[in-house]
């Protein structure tokens, strides 16, 4: 531990520590300009100059490691005489227009100016006058207020890894500009502008109606996906300015384009400002209570009539924790029935269940950041730079820094290809063949963790009986791999002593899900990567609060925090002072089947949108159709919300107060920023007015009640209060159904399954396999009410290969239609080396295509064809 | 005959007085000699100081050059002292050269120079400070003379260049600071951008270049470990091998002249590079197997992976450069048939492949165990052929060379190989730390032992009869000749021997008539500067060239070869540019003094950045690779010690004498 002295007065630091953050550290004030906690130093201010005793000239202190015993001096004349001189270096040229500088009142060089008190320049050089790069989207650069200090270009390239920005040419004329020096085409996560201390980058959509200083920063965090940053919101007026960060926050004020430019949707004209009410066939907005006792009535009729059972519930994982538990609450107490799920059948509870069985617990315990850290992982099936760029992001930095060994297996292109060793491009439908190809070549080549093995699994016998009788070729075909490829990925991943698995969306939403994501963690067991630190699966799901949503029992099979009602019943309804049901709930694929027998009457659903998020949208479309009465709890009117009988319009995520659960298990804290919009209320709100116009009130009079109960409850959320959850939240451990397996020494057990082969029935006439995913610029198909984001991207294309396109015919931008055996949509052509040949891709973010109707039920691969409207399809 | 008349070098000021030669702060010594200069230059300005040769020479627009060149062509725009200081003193400069000065923007000047020597990044701009402070202070009447009267051209012309202490010592120049500037920003690609625009082979060179650049580091002559700057390169191009990228070379159209290169070693691969680069379809025409030359069959995989090579030359094959093996100059072809054939210019990379008899008894009579040489050995294990070993193998020699076959002969299975070196270890040409991992490995040394017979029994090997060396006299390389003593032969028992004391290149095939001229050493005689060989559009480089050297030396003469080649078929002249005259005069003024861009301060050795290498143990049962270099992680942290010390040179060339 180095002991030196700074300005006389003692300091420890810690080992490689610079001198400016031993000076922070000890509350000495260094000026700066260009220095940026994020990125590594570019020392291109020479504003922290310091002296050091027995060095001849001044030094950076931001560069400059501190040695124990050296004495530093701060303050001294020639450091001073530098820092003035380099500062009127700077406003020589600078143009002096704060009146109009978006970063007026918070910009560096503003502020420095007047802490060194320099009056003025006598330095003489023509202003600027650089023309404004203004065609750009969302961003804009004025080369005239920037002092290349290279913060944007290393937080692009450091952090983000995009390297979308540049320095370019030399000396006086030195500018930003992007890469290849056309118009910004990158991620959008706005890191530059964050970044930039004057104003030189700034954003175009936050301008001139606000000043810095009458901007209002609330804490919050992001709901878009299941990373669940933080970051502030600034406002003015009740309406959303911008958004900033806090370089303190878990994801160390890192945002992606979702945070940093999705909020606009908040002030989206079309958000539903008024209950909705389906009167002679047609939806007109009425008061609160006409639709409350609407319903309330036809609840009861039906409840009367066919008993509790005919009704049913959807939530939603964009709902906050309060939300959710309220809805559960709603259903198994007002209404009296388990019949509530949510699209995490789909998801999140077949990891879960493979979670449960292998592990003994619900749910993964790593930390995003540990994967940092992390020797190999392999990445399959998802973009997480497109889906959960927080985690995404840490992969590339590890890959670069810290020699993190990355494996990409997708059927398309991912944006970690380039810092990928190894890139399988593997055939849709066979991430759980490889797996088990994998593990096979691990075992052949003795790459076992034969001690892990041993001492802590059981169940390995049937696992190497299953991978014996695999024939490899078969793997090969299977996965369209060459040997080599799978023994390349195979050796980087057994041979590291810490590894982890991510995946998504290809894996969890296939029919064999549950199967796929057991051989991904049959594997992580085979080479030990598992229960310890740096080493685990992490399971990407595409919204905000999908972990929040299952911790609340949203979900027919167990009560909050998977407790069994037999066990915790007495509890419950001492609680809710209510009977709790006896009958076993369904599922959402039964509530489907329900509605379509006439056994389920009733449907309500909060915040959810089958016909554009189910895996099985077109029969969802016609079973909804049969309801007597439809639900719906939403911010718009959803393709779900226009067959309603009666629509409740919610407050937005900015507008109300609440807790959500990332997928590290991190509860955290939603802040209300601005009022909700007109008469909308939070969902938890809407639940319970419900309920007290049915006579049995929850007694919830703000959020906080719901969690106070929630933390009554639910063991693993005991004792949260919100003061708790201030800054960073808390990282909650897993939930185990079976706490003994945890602490016993064996606790993890292989689970031998084979998949079987993906029906290729269709294969004749449809001749293309459709492959869904998201757009990098929307987060499930909230975000598509973003014009910040429908400025990126403002409909979903269909991706397909140039080669493919050849033989179609087809050019960028063609329209075209996609057909199944079940449906079809329409939509522009995006020709893309990303994808292979025989494959396309397409997001299923925007409500209006709904792809998901093309599918069969439960999977996420479909055989497609496709025609140019108006013509015969191409075979 | 030129003389130093007014300068400043470090913080050593010279000038003459009543015609004698004062020097103040320290000795003539701390010059370098201006006989190192061409005649024809007036003056020099470099980040060391300035050197005023001739009366007639004008401080201001001197320094003016230096400040534009350094704000249009090296100022990285990464500072802002650098960019708007020198951009103040430019415009201030341009104001008073143009009459339009004041005295008071000598004030400003002076001052400017201040801050720019007390705050700029690095030495480029510093140093532009620094020349100011200087010629206001020594050449006060040339600025007081501009103000009154502006400044005409002069009858001179400027010619700069850039370097820094490793860049000027690396054979080929690589811009050294710039690539490892870049893995400190963990731009992996952009640092071997860098490096390829002067060496083809990262991933070569970032394993076996005996980096003189590390000893020239400035780091390592202020006390510290020498930034590693050989493995950095490496893990750039590592980073871009393992992780299957392709590198971000365009292909060029080539529409120039045909160019035939002989040899596919790193000479012959260098030029054939370059000549790509330039639009020329280049066939390289390769004798063995395998391409890569002596990188290929004298440098065990256990040092240099086979894939790596592969991989380097395969990139280069995709840029264009078509490889024919098995075709042997003198043997299939001969250089009129090239011609002939329609290829404008040849390169001769032929490499020396020969090796150097021991010259002792029973050396020639087909004794089973005794081997040929070092390299022939090499040559046969590396293409893959059957070669027996006995169990008690001895090695002649001292150099790399021998080192690599003792380790090769551990790695076949010898129980026990030993080295036979009539000098002592420090006197060993090669590598210390090739030396050091072979004793770690087993291997054992007899030094000062000089082999004088073969014995045999039944025409096998039995032993090899030594006798003790001492140390006497320095000869000319600067090594203690060693001396037998008398009397002190004694016998090494052995079933194998083989010698490794040194390789000639084959020439026997270049006759008279080819117009080739050749040395008395073997090598082909070039004009250094040009690689041009007696006989117009016939060049050469490489070992074939220099006699047995470094892969980048003869990368460096591949390189320059090529750009002499472009030059010679379109313009039928060879005359090497500014830039590599400039290049030439730097190198030969720092092998001279060594003060030019190098600290004068001997170096320090601060010891070595250690890499991660394989247990003895686990190296010798196999032909892994031994060394596995620097992490990632480790390199940033590395890089980031780097003190970018840069320098511009800038010479006044007088225009008349041009």
């Amino acid at each position: 531990m180095p002991l030196l002295t700074i300005d006389d007065i003692e300091v420890n630091a810690s080992e490689g520590m610079t001198i400016l953050e031993a000076a922070n550290q000890a509350g000495i004030w260094i000026p700066t300009l260009c220095y940026y906690p994020k990125i590594t130093p570019s020392d291109s201010c020479r504003m922290c100059v310091v002296e050091i005793e027995g060095v001849h000239r001044p030094m950076t202190s931001c560069n400059t490691v501190v040695r124990d015993g050296m004495k530093v001096h701060t303050d001294t004349p020639q450091v001073k005489n530098i820092r003035e001189e380099v500062m009127k270096l700077v406003l020589m040229d600078h143009p002096l227009d704060c009146p109009i500088c978006p970063a007026a009142g918070e910009c560096e060089i503003q502020t420095l100016t007047y802490r060194l008190g320099i009056a003025g320049t006598e330095y003489l050089m023509e202003r600027r006058s650089g023309s404004i790069v203004k065609n750009w989207p969302l961003i804009q650069y004025n080369p005239n207020l920037c002092i290349t200090c290279l913060r944007c270009v290393k937080v692009c390239h450091e952090v983000i890894g995009a390297g979308a920005l540049a320095l370019q040419e030399l000396g006086y004329n030195a500018r930003i500009n992007t890469r290849d020096g056309g118009v910004l085409k990158c991620d959008f996560c706005g890191e530059c502008v964050e970044a930039c201390p004057s104003g030189a980058m700034s954003y175009k959509e936050s301008k001139n109606w606000a000043r810095s200083w009458e901007l209002r920063k609330t804490p919050t965090i992001c709901t878009l996906c299941s990373a669940g940053c933080r970051m502030e919101m600034n406002v003015k007026d009740d309406k959303i300015f911008r958004i900033t960060t806090d370089p303190a926050s878990h994801n160390s004020g890192n945002l992606c384009v979702g945070g940093r430019f999705g909020y606009d949707l908040v002030h989206n004209k079309d958000r539903l400002v008024s209950p909705w009410l389906r009167r002679g066939g047609v939806l007109r907005p009425v008061f609160w209570e006409e639709s409350l006792s609407y319903v309330s009535e036809k609840f009861k009729k039906i409840i009367l009539e066919s008993g509790p059972d005919s009704i049913a519930g959807l939530a939603s994982p964009r709902l906050t924790n309060e939300d959710c538990y309220a809805f559960q609450k709603f259903f198994r107490s007002v209404i009296g029935t388990n019949n509530i799920d949510s699209e995490a059948r789909f998801s999140f509870l077949r990891v879960q269940r493979a979670m449960e069985l292998t592990c003994g617990v619900k749910g993964t315990p790593n930390t995003l950041e540990e994967l940092l850290k992390t020797e190999a992982v392999l990445v399959i099936g998802i973009d997480p730079v497109e889906e959960t760029p927080a985690l995404g992001w840490k992969i590339k930095i590890a890959s670069r820094r810290y020699d993190s060994n990355v494996i990409v297996a997708n059927s398309r292109q991912t944006s970690l290809d380039p810092f990928a060793r190894t890139r399988l491009r593997i055939r849709p439908y066979s991430e759980s063949e490889l797996a088990l190809g994998m593990m096979k070549i691990i075992l052949d080549l003795d790459l076992w963790d034969r001690k892990f093995v041993r001492d802590r699994t059981t169940n390995f016998l049937p696992m190497k009986g299953l991978l014996d009788k695999i024939p490899l070729k078969g793997i090969l075909k299977r996965t369209g791999l060459s040997a080599e490829e799978l023994e390349e990925a195979a050796r980087i991943f057994a041979e590291a002593s810490t590894a982890s698995i991510i995946f998504g969306g290809d894996v969890i939403l296939q029919e064999n899900g549950l199967q796929c994501v057991m051989n991904l963690v049959n594997l992580a067991l085979l080479t030990g990567a598992m229960g310890r630190s740096n080493s685990g699966v992490y399971p990407i799901f595409e919204k905000g609060n999908i972990v929040g949503l299952c911790d609340m029992g949203v979900m027919p099979e167990y009560m909050p925090g998977y407790q069994d009602m037999a066990a915790v019943r007495d509890l419950f309804e001492k609680t809710w002072k209510a009977k709790l049901p006896y009958s076993k709930g369904k599922t959402a694929t039964e509530i489907a089947r329900g509605l379509e027998s006439g056994e389920v009457r009733a449907i309500y659903i909060a915040g959810a949108d089958p016909l554009t998020d189910y895996p099985n949208a077109g029969r969802w479309a016609s079973a909804l159709k049969k309801a007597e009465l439809l639900v719906i709890q939403d911010m718009f009117m959803s393709p779900t919300a226009e067959l309603a009988h009666c629509v409740f319009p919610v407050a937005s995520f900015a507008e109300k107060e609440g807790t959500m659960t990332n997928i590290e298990h991190r509860i955290q804290r939603l802040a209300q920023v601005i009022p909700p919009l007109g008469p909308t209320m939070p969902d938890w709100s809407i639940l319970e007015e419900l309920a007290k116009t049915m006579g049995h009130p929850m007694g919830y009079f703000r959020s906080a009640d719901v969690l106070s109960e929630i933390s009554r409850t639910i063991p693993t959320y005991k004792g949260i209060t919100l003061p708790d959850l201030e800054g960073n939240g808390k990282i909650l451990r897993p939930f185990s159904t079976n706490p003994e397996r945890l602490s016993s020494e064996k606790p993890f057990s292989f689970a031998p399954v084979r998949t079987w082969e993906a029906p290729d029935k269709d294969a004749e006439d449809y001749p293309f396999e459709m492959v869904v995913g998201r757009s990098m610029y929307h987060f499930g198909s909230t975000s598509t009410r973003s014009m910040n984001l429908l400025g990126l991207c403002s409909c979903g294309n269909v991706e397909i290969n140039p080669d493919d396109a050849k033989d179609l015919g087809l050019k960028q931008g063609d329209l075209i239609e996609v057909m199944s055996p079940r449906g079809s949509f329409e939509a522009p052509v995006e020709i893309s080396y990303k994808i292979s040949r025989g494959l396309i891709f397409v997001p299923v973010n925007f409500p209006g295509m709904g792809v998901y109707r093309l599918f069969d039920e439960n999977t996420n691969v479909c055989r497609v064809k496709l025609a140019t409207p108006g013509k015969t399809p191409a075979a | 005959m030129k003389s130093i008349i007014l300068g400043r070098w470090g913080k050593v000021l010279r000038y003459r007085k009543n015609g004698e030669d004062v020097t103040e702060g320290g000795g003539p010594e701390d010059f370098p000699s201006e006989k190192s200069f061409p005649d024809n230059v007036v003056a020099v300005m470099s980040g060391k100081g300035f050197l005023q040769f001739k009366e007639n020479f004008d401080f201001v627009p001197m320094v003016a050059e230096y400040v534009k060149q350094i704000q249009t062509k090296y100022c990285c725009g990464k500072c802002i002292t650098g960019i708007k200081g020198s951009k103040l003193i430019l415009v201030t400069l341009d104001r008073i050269m143009r009459g339009e000065g004041q005295e008071s923007d000598l004030v400003l000047l002076r001052r400017m120079a201040g801050v720019l020597n007390d705050a700029a990044k690095c030495s480029v701009c510093q140093s532009a400070g620094e020349l100011l402070s200087d010629g206001l202070e020594h050449f006060r009447e040339h600025f007081l003379n501009a103000v009154k009267h502006g400044v005409s051209d002069g009858p001179f012309r400027f010619v700069g260049s850039v370097s820094a202490p490793c860049m000027n010592t690396c054979p080929c120049h690589i811009n050294i600071p710039g690539y490892v500037e870049m893995l400190q920003e963990l731009r992996y690609g952009e640092a071997l951008e860098i490096i390829r625009r002067e060496m083809p082979l990262p991933g070569i060179t970032g394993r076996i270049c005996p980096a003189p650049c590390e000893k020239a580091c400035s780091v390592a002559n202020m006390g510290d470990v020498a930034i590693p700057i050989k493995t950095l390169k490496r893990v750039a191009a590592d980073y871009e091998m393992i992780h299957h990228l392709k590198p971000p070379l365009e292909k060029v159209e080539l529409t120039g002249d045909p160019i035939a290169v002989i040899g596919a070693g790193p000479a012959g691969l260098s030029a054939a590079y370059y000549l790509n680069r330039l639009g020329h379809p280049v066939t390289i025409f390769e004798d063995l197997p395998e391409s890569g030359g002596m990188v290929a069959v004298g440098i065990p995989p256990y040092r240099q992976p086979r894939d790596v090579l592969e991989r380097e030359i395969d990139i280069l094959c995709d840029l264009g450069v078509t490889v024919k093996r098995g075709a042997k100059l003198g043997k299939h072809f001969g250089i009129n048939d090239l011609f002939r054939e329609g290829y404008r210019a040849v390169f001769l990379g032929l490499g020396s492949h020969k090796s150097t008899p021991l010259g002792i008894k029973g050396e020639t009579d087909g004794i089973a165990g005794v081997f040929s040489g070092g390299i022939d050995f090499l040559r046969n294990i590396n293409l893959g052929k059957e070669v027996s070993l006995g169990e008690n193998v001895i090695i002649v020699g001292g150099g790399n060379t021998a080192i690599d076959c003792a380790r090769t002969c551990l790695r076949m299975g010898a129980p026990k190989v030993s080295i036979v070196y009539r000098r002592t270890q420090s006197e060993m040409p090669a590598e210390p730390e090739e030396v050091e991992d072979a004793g770690e490995e087993g291997i054992e040394f007899h030094f000062l032992t000089q082999p004088i017979e073969i014995l045999e029994r039944d025409n096998k090997m039995t032993g090899l009869k030594c006798i003790r060396m001492e140390l006497g006299e320095p000869d000319k390389s600067g090594r203690r000749r060693p001396v037998p003593v008398q009397g002190s032969e004694f016998v090494l028992e052995a079933d194998t021997l083989i010698p490794a004391i040194g390789q000639t290149s084959a020439l026997d095939f270049i006759s008279p008539d080819d117009g080739i001229e050749i040395t008395r050493h073997v090598t082909i005689k070039v004009d250094p500067s040009t690689m041009m060989t007696s006989r117009p559009g016939i060049f050469a480089a490489g070992d074939v060239v220099s006699g047995p050297l470094t892969v980048v030396h003869a990368l460096a003469g591949g390189k320059r070869a090529a750009r002499m080649i472009h030059e010679y078929v379109n313009t039928g002249k060879c005359n090497p540019s500014d830039s590599q005259w400039m290049e030439d005069l730097i190198a030969k003024i720092e092998e001279n003094h060594g003060v030019l861009v190098t600290a004068r301060t001997p170096s320090r050795e601060g010891g070595k950045v250690s890499t991660m290498k394989l247990e003895p143990l686990e190296r010798i049962d196999s032909f892994r690779e031994v060394d596995s270099g620097l992490t990632q992680k480790g390199s940033f942290i590395e890089a980031s010690r780097c003190l970018r010390c840069f320098h511009l040179i800038l010479l006044a060339v007088d225009k008349a004498a041009s």
